[in-house]
This record gives C-alpha cells, sequence and structure tokens, in this order.
C-alpha cells in the first residue's frame, strides 16, 4: 500500500465531559495538517448526565471549589451548551493556526450509541489520555475500547511533554510498509529523521524503542493496529509522552 | 573718533559750517558734501579679488568679550556657572557657539555611558547603571548573546536522557500518586454498586444496577429500603471523595515543584556558566555584576521559557510593564552610548519639550491596552549632554510648557529625573515606570534676546542661582579697517557656507557698507550676520541672472533695491497721499506756522521715513502750550515732554521781564496714529517761533532733530531713512535745487544714504543742512538771521527773534490789560 493510497481523510475529536485543553487541540491540529486531514469535533451531550439530574438527592462535586451543588437538568444543559462553546473555541482556534478545514458539531446522544457511527475506515480517532483529575477505570475502559476497534485508526495523544523535536518512528518490518511511508512523508514535511522501529516478539515496545532511539525521543510513533497489544500502546504512549498513531488495516 | 571719521568731518560737515551761505556769516550751515553722506568700505589693507582668497574668518569674529564669558563659563566646574548668551536671535549663534564649545578645554571628567535595565523586584523601577565611556553597547551585545546562547544551551541540556529519565519518573510518581486517590475512590464506590462520574464541572456519583447507571425512574420504583441505602452509601462515598479530590491539587503542586527544582538542578551549572562569562568582562563594575546577578536568579526561575514551554510551564510574571517576548526582561536599554571620540559632548537642543529635555517613557498598544517598560526609557538631550555642554534656544524652551521649571528642578537636584508631561498635567493616571534617576553635570548655554535675560533676572529669583555668566553678544561692532576686513573675511565665509559665488571686493564693499546702514551708523557694523546672509544670496540670484561668475556691488545693490521695492506697498501708499495732495505737504514756498517734519514708520523689519506737516497756532493766554497729540491721546510721553521742553526754551529765551502770556497749539496735521519720540520737537519749536514771529517758514526744506531748553539741537534715530523719506517726495514732485533737510549735527556720523540721494546732493540738487542750534535751524528756515541779544539784552531789529520777543510782549500786555479790565469790572 502507497502512502498515497493510505484511506486517512479525517481527524475526529470525541468530546465530552473529559478534560481536553488547547495543547491537545493544537497537537490534533498539527498532526491533521501533516497527514493533509480534515477535522471533525463532536462534542457528545450525554442524556444520561440530564437523567442523574432528575435524581432527587443528586448533586456534584464543582470543581475547581470543591463546593457540593444540587443537580438540576437545567443546570447541567447550561453547563454542557458552556463546555461545548468552549471547546468549540479552543477547536477552531487551533484549526485555524494550523489552516486545516474544520467542523464542529453537537450531538445529543448517548456516547455508546455513537460510537460506530462518527468515526468510518477514513478517519483517524483522536483518543486523549485522561488523568487531569485522576483516571476512573470507565475511562481507562473507554481509552482500551476505542483503541481496540477493529479497521479504525486511532492517535493516542499523552496528556502532556509531547516532544516539539525528534525522530518520526515506525514500527515496520521493512521500509516498504506504509507506516513507515506515512513516517516518512510527516519527516520530510517536519524536518526530522524518520526511523523504522523493528518489531519484537519478545520485547516490549518500550523496550524496542529504547533500543534503536537511545537517548532520543520520538515527536511521533505510528504503528499498525495489528500485532501489538492494545495494553503496550497506550502504555507506550504514555510513559514516553510521545503520541502514538494506530494505522488501522483498510 | 577714527581716521575716517575725521577725514570725513574735515571734508564735510567742519567745512561746511565754516563756510556759510552771503549775508549770514557762520550762523548759518552750508549744504554737507556728499562725502559725508555716505561712508565707503575701506579695504585697501586686504589683498583678495574675490572672497575665495580670504581666510576663514575666526568663530564669533569680533565677540570676544562674549567669547571670554563662554569659556569662563564652560571651564568653571562650580555649580550654577551655567551661561546665558545674549543678543539678537540669530539662526547662527548656535552653530558657533557649537564650534566654540568644542574648542573650550573643559575640566577632566570620565565620560560614561548608561543603560536601563529591567528592575526584577519592582519592574515599574528600572535600575539606571552607569559605565564607563563606550562599554554600554558592549553590555547590550553581551546580554543578547547570553540570551541567545541559552535558547540553545537549555533546550540540549533538557532534551538529555538523563533529564527525560528524571523528570519522566518524577511525572509517573505524580501520576501514580494521584491516580491512586481516584482509583481508590472509584474501586470503593464500585463495590457499593455506585459510580463516579464525570459532569462539565466536576463529578457525582450514580447509583448503578448491573453495570447500568439507574435513571431517576427506575430509582422511583425501587423498595424503600433499597433507596434508603443507596442514598446513604452515595452520602459516604460523597464525603470520601470529597476529601481525596482535595489532595490533588497538593499532589499536582508537589509535582510541579519537583519538576521546577529539577528544571532549576538541571540549568543551574549552564547558566553560572554563561553568566560568569559576562562577570568576567566586566569585573570591575559592581553595579553590573550585581544586575547580572539579579539576572542569573531570574532566569533559573523562568526556565521554561527557555525551553518553549509556554503552557503548562510556570509563567513569567505579564503585567502591564511586560510586552513583547520574554527575553525582553533581560535586554539592556543603552540610553547613551557615547561615541569613540572621547570628546565631551556638545548637544543643541532645537526643540527643547519636556520629553526632549529628560527623556520620556513610551507606550505601545499591546492587546488592547497601553503597556511599556524599561526598554521604551529614551533618552533626552540632558542625557545625551551629561559630561559636556547643551544648548538651548530660550525663546523655544519658554514656549514649551513645564521646561524652564524641569531644567531648574534638573540643575538643583544635579540628577535627570524622566518626568511624564502627561502625568504632571493630570490627562492620564495610568501606572506608568518611574526610572530610577540619573546623575546630571551638564553645563547649560542658554541663547536668546537680551529682553528674555533682563526678564528673567528681574522676574525669577533662580535664573542668577543656575546661570552666573553672561555672554553678551555684540550686535554690532567698530567700523574699522580691521574690522571691516574681518566683515570681509565672515561675509566670505557666509557665501562659501551657503554655496554662493564668491563676491568681488565691489562686492564685498556694497555688503560692508550695508552692515553699517543695518547699523544705523557710519562708524559702526552689523554683526546681525543673517541679515548679510539674506543679502548675499539674493545678490547671488542677480549674479546668476546676470550670468556673472562673481557677486559685485552691481547685484548687492540690486538686490537692496529688491528687498526695498518688495517692501515698499506701504511707502507707495504713503507718498501717493502725498503727491495726490491727499495728506498735504508742501514741498515748496514758505507759510507762517507751518512745517516739514520728519517721522520713520517701522512695519515688520522694513522701516521708511515720511514727511509729517506741523503747524502751530498761537493767542495771547495763560502761558500754555497746548500739545494736540497729547490731549486726544495719540501722543506718547517722550512726545509730551519734547513739547514741555520747548516751553522752557521759550521761557529762557523771550520776555524774561513779564509772565509768559502765551496760548499755543501744535499738532500733526493728518496724524491718525500714535505718536512717540521727541525728534519733531525742533520742528515744532521752529512752528511755534515762525507763529509768533509771523515769519514764514520754507517748505521746500524738512526737519528733523529734538531740542533741550538751552536751544542745542539733538540727535535722534533714523535719520536716513527720514532724509530719504522726503527726498522721495520731492524726486516724485520734481527736484528744484533747493529742497533739503535739516538734522542735527551730531547725526552727520550716522549718515549711509543711498547712493541715489547722495548723488542728488552731489548734482546740487538735494541739501542735507547739519544744525546744531535752534537760531542755526530758524536761520536757515526762515532766511533771515535768528538774532541774538546785544549788551541791552534786545534782539536786533529785523530779527526772527526779536520778532518773536515783541510778539510775546505784546501778548503780555494784552494779557495785563484784559486783566485790569475784569478787575474793574468785577470791582
Amino acid at each position: 500500500m502507497s502512502t498515497e493510497a493510505l484511506p486517512l481523510r479525517r481527524a475526529v475529536l470525541k468530546l465530552g465531559t473529559s478534560d481536553v485543553d488547547r495543547r491537545q487541540f493544537r497537537a490534533v491540529a498539527e498532526f491533521s495538517r501533516l497527514l493533509r486531514l480534515e477535522m471533525l469535533g463532536v462534542f457528545v451531550e450525554d442524556p444520561m448526565l440530564i437523567g442523574l439530574a432528575l435524581l432527587p438527592f443528586a448533586r456534584e462535586l464543582r470543581l475547581p471549589g470543591f463546593g457540593w451543588q444540587a443537580m438540576q437538568p437545567k443546570g447541567v444543559v447550561a453547563d454542557l451548551r458552556a463546555s461545548a462553546q468552549r471547546f468549540r473555541q479552543l477547536f477552531e482556534r487551533a484549526a485555524e493556526a494550523q489552516g486545516v478545514p474544520a467542523r464542529f458539531e453537537v450531538r445529543a446522544e448517548s456516547p455508546a450509541a455513537l460510537a460506530g457511527e462518527l468515526s468510518g475506515p477514513a478517519d483517524v480517532v483522536i483518543v486523549v489520555e485522561p488523568g487531569a483529575m485522576g483516571v476512573l477505570a470507565s475511562e481507562r475502559e473507554q481509552q482500551r475500547r476505542a483503541v481496540s476497534r477493529r479497521g479504525e485508526s486511532v492517535l493516542l495523544l499523552p496528556r502532556s511533554g509531547m516532544p516539539e523535536l525528534g525522530p518520526v518512528a515506525a514500527v515496520a518490518a521493512e521500509e516498504s510498509d506504509p507506516c513507515f511511508a506515512l513516517a516518512s512523508r510527516v519527516a520530510v514535511a517536519t524536518g526530522e529523521e524518520p526511523v523504522v522501529i523493528a518489531p519484537g516478539a519478545k520485547t516490549s515496545l518500550l523496550a524496542s524503542l529504547s533500543r534503536t532511539l537511545g537517548a532520543r525521543r520520538e515527536r511521533l510513533l505510528i504503528v499498525p493496529a495489528e500485532g501489538i497489544p492494545r495494553d503496550q500502546l497506550i502504555e507506550t504512549s504514555s510513559r514516553r509522552c510521545t503520541p502514538v498513531l494506530v494505522v488501522g488495516s483498510s | 573718533m577714527s581716521q575716517s571719521v575725521r577725514e570725513r568731518e574735515a571734508a564735510g560737515f567742519e567745512g561746511a559750517a565754516a563756510a556759510g551761505p552771503p549775508g549770514f556769516g557762520s550762523d548759518v550751515p552750508s549744504p554737507l558734501s556728499p562725502a559725508v553722506m555716505i561712508r565707503r568700505a575701506d579695504l585697501s589693507g586686504l589683498s583678495f579679488k574675490t572672497t575665495r582668497d580670504l581666510p576663514a574668518a575666526p568663530m564669533l569674529a569680533g565677540q570676544q568679550r562674549a567669547e571670554e564669558a563662554i569659556r569662563l563659563g564652560t571651564s568653571l566646574g562650580a555649580r550654577g556657572f551655567n551661561v546665558f548668551v545674549a543678543g539678537a536671535t540669530q539662526s547662527g549663534v548656535a552653530p558657533s557657539l557649537r564650534s566654540l564649545l568644542e574648542t573650550v578645554p573643559q575640566p577632566s571628567k570620565p565620560l560614561q555611558d548608561w543603560v536601563y535595565v529591567n528592575n526584577f523586584a519592582v519592574q515599574h523601577k528600572p535600575i539606571a547603571i552607569a559605565l564607563p565611556h563606550g562599554r554600554a553597547q558592549f553590555l547590550q551585545q553581551a546580554m543578547r548573546k547570553l540570551i541567545d546562547d541559552l535558547r540553545v544551551t537549555l533546550p540540549a541540556l533538557f532534551e538529555s536522557e538523563d533529564y527525560q529519565r528524571r523528570r519522566t519518573a518524577i511525572e509517573e510518581a505524580h501520576r501514580a500518586s494521584a491516580q491512586k486517590v481516584l482509583q481508590a475512590l472509584d474501586e470503593k464506590a464500585s463495590a457499593r454498586s455506585l459510580a463516579i462520574i464525570r459532569t462539565p464541572m466536576g463529578f457525582t456519583i450514580a447509583a448503578m444496577d448491573n453495570g447500568q447507571i439507574i435513571d431517576a425512574e427506575t430509582f422511583a420504583k425501587w423498595p424503600e429500603d433499597r433507596r434508603r441505602a443507596t442514598q446513604a452509601a452515595i452520602a459516604s462515598i460523597e464525603r470520601e471523595m470529597e476529601e481525596s479530590l482535595r489532595s490533588i491539587p497538593r499532589i499536582e503542586k508537589e509535582r510541579r515543584d519537583a519538576v521546577v527544582k529539577l528544571d532549576q538542578e538541571t540549568a543551574r551549572f549552564a547558566i553560572k556558566q554563561e553568566i560568569d562569562e559576562v562577570r568576567v568582562e566586566f569585573a570591575g563594575l559592581p553595579h553590573v555584576l550585581d544586575h547580572l546577578d539579579t539576572v542569573r536568579d531570574d532566569i533559573m526561575r523562568h526556565v521554561p521559557l527557555f525551553l518553549g514551554q509556554s503552557e503548562g510551564a510556570p509563567a513569567a510574571p505579564v503585567d502591564a510593564m511586560t510586552r513583547g517576548q520574554f527575553s525582553e526582561r533581560y535586554e539592556v536599554n543603552v540610553l547613551v552610548g557615547n561615541g569613540t571620540d572621547g570628546h565631551a559632548p556638545v548637544v543643541e537642543e532645537l526643540n527643547p519639550t519636556l520629553g526632549n529635555l529628560l527623556g520620556r517613557v513610551e507606550h505601545m498598544s499591546y492587546q488592547g491596552a497601553i503597556v511599556t517598560n524599561f526598554s521604551m526609557i529614551k533618552a533626552g538631550s540632558l542625557h545625551r549632554a551629561n559630561g559636556g555642554t547643551i544648548i538651548i534656544d530660550a525663546r523655544s524652551l519658554f514656549s514649551e510648557p513645564y521646561a524652564w521649571s524641569a531644567l531648574k528642578r534638573a540643575l538643583v537636584r544635579q540628577e535627570i529625573v524622566i518626568e511624564d508631561l502627561a502625568h504632571i498635567a493630570g490627562l492620564i493616571s495610568t501606572a506608568t515606570l518611574e526610572p530610577s534617576p540619573i546623575p546630571l553635570d551638564v553645563k547649560v548655554v542658554l541663547f536668546g534676546d537680551r529682553l528674555i535675560y533682563y526678564l528673567l533676572a528681574a522676574l525669577d529669583p533662580e535664573f542668577k542661582l543656575h546661570f552666573k555668566i553672561l555672554a553678551d553678544f555684540d550686535d554690532e561692532i567698530d567700523r574699522t579697517p580691521q574690522n571691516e576686513a574681518l566683515l570681509a573675511r565672515v561675509i566670505g565665509g557666509l557665501a562659501a557656507k551657503a554655496g554662493l559665488r564668491a563676491l568681488d571686493r565691489s562686492g564685498v564693499e556694497a555688503t560692508i557698507e550695508r552692515a553699517a546702514r543695518l547699523a544705523e551708523d557710519a562708524s559702526k557694523l552689523t554683526f546681525l550676520l543673517e541679515d548679510i546672509q539674506d543679502l548675499a544670496i539674493e545678490a547671488d540670484h542677480c549674479a546668476a541672472g546676470a550670468g556673472r561668475d562673481v557677486i559685485t556691488r552691481t547685484d548687492v545693490e540690486e538686490a537692496l533695491s529688491g528687498q526695498r521695492r518688495r517692501a515698499s506697498r506701504l511707502q507707495q501708499r504713503s507718498r501717493e497721499m502725498i503727491l495726490r495732495d491727499v495728506a498735504l505737504i508742501a514741498t515748496e514756498g514758505t507759510v507762517v506756522g507751518q512745517i516739514n517734519g520728519l517721522s520713520v514708520l517701522q512695519l515688520a523689519g522694513h522701516q521708511f521715513g515720511r514727511p509729517s506737516r506741523i503747524t502751530a497756532q498761537v493767542s495771547p493766554g495763560s502761558g500754555k502750550i497746548v500739545d494736540i497729540e497729547r490731549e486726544v491721546e495719540l501722543g506718547g510721553p517722550i512726545h509730551s515732554k519734547g513739547v514741555l521742553i520747548l516751553s522752557g526754551y521759550i521761557t529762557g529765551r523771550y520776555v524774561r521781564e513779564a509772565p509768559m502770556s502765551l496760548q499755543a497749539t501744535l499738532v500733526f496735521e493728518q496724524s491718525y496714529g500714535g505718536v512717540d519720540g521727541d525728534s519733531a520737537s525742533l520742528a515744532e519749536l521752529l512752528a511755534l517761533l515762525s507763529a509768533l514771529s509771523a515769519v514764514p517758514l520754507r517748505q521746500d526744506l524738512a526737519v528733523t532733530g529734538s531740542v533741550n531748553q538751552r536751544g542745542d539741537v539733538q540727535a535722534i534715530g533714523g535719520v536716513n531713512e527720514k532724509i530719504e523719506g522726503f527726498f522721495d517726495v520731492c524726486v516724485a514732485r520734481g527736484l528744484i535745487g533747493s529742497q533739503g533737510v535739516l538734522i542735527p549735527s551730531s547725526n552727520v556720523q550716522h549718515l549711509m544714504l543711498r547712493p541715489d540721494v547722495v548723488q542728488a546732493c552731489a548734482e546740487g540738487k538735494f541739501s542735507v543742512f547739519a544744525v546744531r542750534t535752534v537760531d542755526e535751524a530758524l536761520t536757515l528756515m526762515t532766511g533771515r538771521k535768528a538774532g541774538s541779544r546785544d549788551n541791552d539784552g534786545r534782539y536786533a531789529d529785523g530779527s526772527v527773534n526779536a520778532a518773536v520777543d515783541a510778539c510775546l510782549k505784546r501778548f503780555a500786555a494784552t494779557r495785563k490789560t484784559i486783566a485790569a479790565e475784569s478787575k474793574e469790572s468785577a470791582s
């Protein structure tokens, strides 16, 4: 499969109650520019939250003041709208700064119902590492499911510490591998060096990267969807603070 | 008295007085010789063809007294010995002063550069640092190199494996701590069939059943016991969650502190090494070293900014004092970076506004706000002149608000404090900078009109404290052959500087003669060089028009003629009124009690003379001479004084045995503006005597001169313009040969008449008479002897004075008779 033949057209960033800040938006926009993708931002208004607010005893601990406040459906809706507005601004500014075509929409549906609807084989789903205020088991599970979805390409974005310089690494058996071709293209666009990471059957991805790159840190790691356990990908992205692009099979 | 003047007197005035017309002996002066009407320039001692052959004139030529004062003022180091250069304001003064000051040896004071640097502790009070002469630029470059190097060195250092490993360890450790908190709570909630859910603004806790969140409808269907138990469990988890989540910001802060500490440890060595390299360069300058220490500390606090980590990293203090790139905070603002010649600076401030003198703090719009910082402090001329001399035009200084008082404050405090005009005037009240003051050691040279000097000395008690030296420029110099030669060199210099053709000998002579005319004195030369330069420029234009390579007398005279022509509109209108008999002026014949006086009008630098008819009427009365000009408040005090003197003259000269019984009126006919000065008092007296004696006065002569009570004729001003004014009227009507002007003999030395007037006199068509006494003037004006008292105290029969005396006696007798009749009728 040639580089041009990779059917990636769009970066899809799903937003909701997760905490995504300006750095992640900038990284998504930069990544989209490098791969010539359009950007789609979708803010999901989960009806479950509004349903919770109907419980007479429902209340929420509001940050950063750490004060408890009774939940009201109207209040939840207003908070969701405000969040959507804030994300829209950050999203559009980041896209504009990078010159990437972008669209932002708000969907009032269950995230589970939307899971298969918003993205397809030509999309790169952005998965931002949770953890600004710790990680809930449910969030970890969502992250794992997103990375595991078959046929989809995913970009794992670490929460912070992403290097602005460094080689573009690709896990590939040979240089004709589409992951390496894609890495080469990004490397040319960024003026960096493309590096091949040979997949080791007995060694972890982290160990392979350390062995190949030494003290250097990769600016972007591109891996195929097959062959590497999902937990390893998540751990690699988190531990090395590196964006990892998981290229799904077409 | 110069040789030339004596020669002129021998050739003209003295000789003429000795040879009076037949019948009058020496009582009546003869017309002046043309030789005394204009004094030609004498450059016989100067060998040159054109001014190109002449050496340059020394600076401030002919101004030895002023030069001595300036040299003294600029050499004295004591406070207050600043210099006020007084003289007619000329644009050439400042350059001459500048040239002179650059040669004046001044006290050996080491020159200093001054810079402003950021005050990291109190940003609105930038710190001024003095450096040895020429070192400011080096410091600026060294600081720029330091920051540039650190921008390369620090990122490289922070990309190293060692740093990354340690950083990752910190991040991991703290992330694990934070996650452990929420994870434990999450597990505890899960064990109680509850779920922790994120909301847009925080967290909430929901009940679960079979892995599904329970909505309100389902919850309502649960049994009461279950509902109560669930609510209790939620309340319990809520309490724990509040506790747990409160610890997360603390964990985050610990993480940040650990990262900052790691960053500082990593950066410390590199920063110290770079700073030490700069310290070596400025080892002997403690203030610079102190600043470098604060820079080092500040960089340590803001390492992330060098790594491009503008987000998530500790932010640099950004406030209204900061703008642009963060590295500006380490910049060096070179306020004064002296050149390399090592001479004390001589600065001329052409526009002495408050900001231009003391410096100013500029502002800029940044994201909608008006901001500034230490790098926007701009030097004033006092900064640039510090250690040397500043030259300021006093008139400009006083036309700028607050500038004079600010200059005095700076001289009193001996330091420059930048003051913001907008704040002083209360126009704005926003925060701004308060740069630390800079010590001031400057010599101030103010130049301006004498009037300004005298007003300041009279009205500003502080003025003499600060300006103890007066350099009084002469507006004119004695007209000696040496000074004529000096002026010739000055003229040559002016022409060369203005890029004009050179002047040949005749051109220089004509210019020198003009300088004498401008001085209104044949024995003086003006040093108002701007007028001379203007004349040379116009003469050069005439020479160009005539296709000449050099400027000749012809060109100078043509230029002068052009000057007169351009300014002559009013003069022509005035003359036209006379020629059309609107303004009544007779230029021939004789009339009793009527005379042609002469006055000078000055408008916008151009002055011209014109005749005015003065008439007198007499009758018996109480001894009062009525000055009509004064009665209608058109006469000034000096004119009134002149008229009152006439009473004294008549009282002392006539009818000594009886009280003055004269009622007389004097008037400037057809004069509708103010009249002042006493130069018409001779004419007024002659008109009065004519009216008393009934002896007619010649109308072909005009008279100027003041008189005293003893009958002496005294000098007046504007003699040349007055003669020329009457001459022009006579020429317009046609010269008849007898026309002329009477002037005081003491004004002969001031004569620098136009060539056409001199020519007419030489041809006998016009005359100028110099008179010493009223009697001489009376004789000339009546054609009869004035007459003097004999041993019996009686005037000779047939004389004018005898007629005056007789008339006054009649008036006295008449008055006595009237008084007796009044007394008789009353009784």
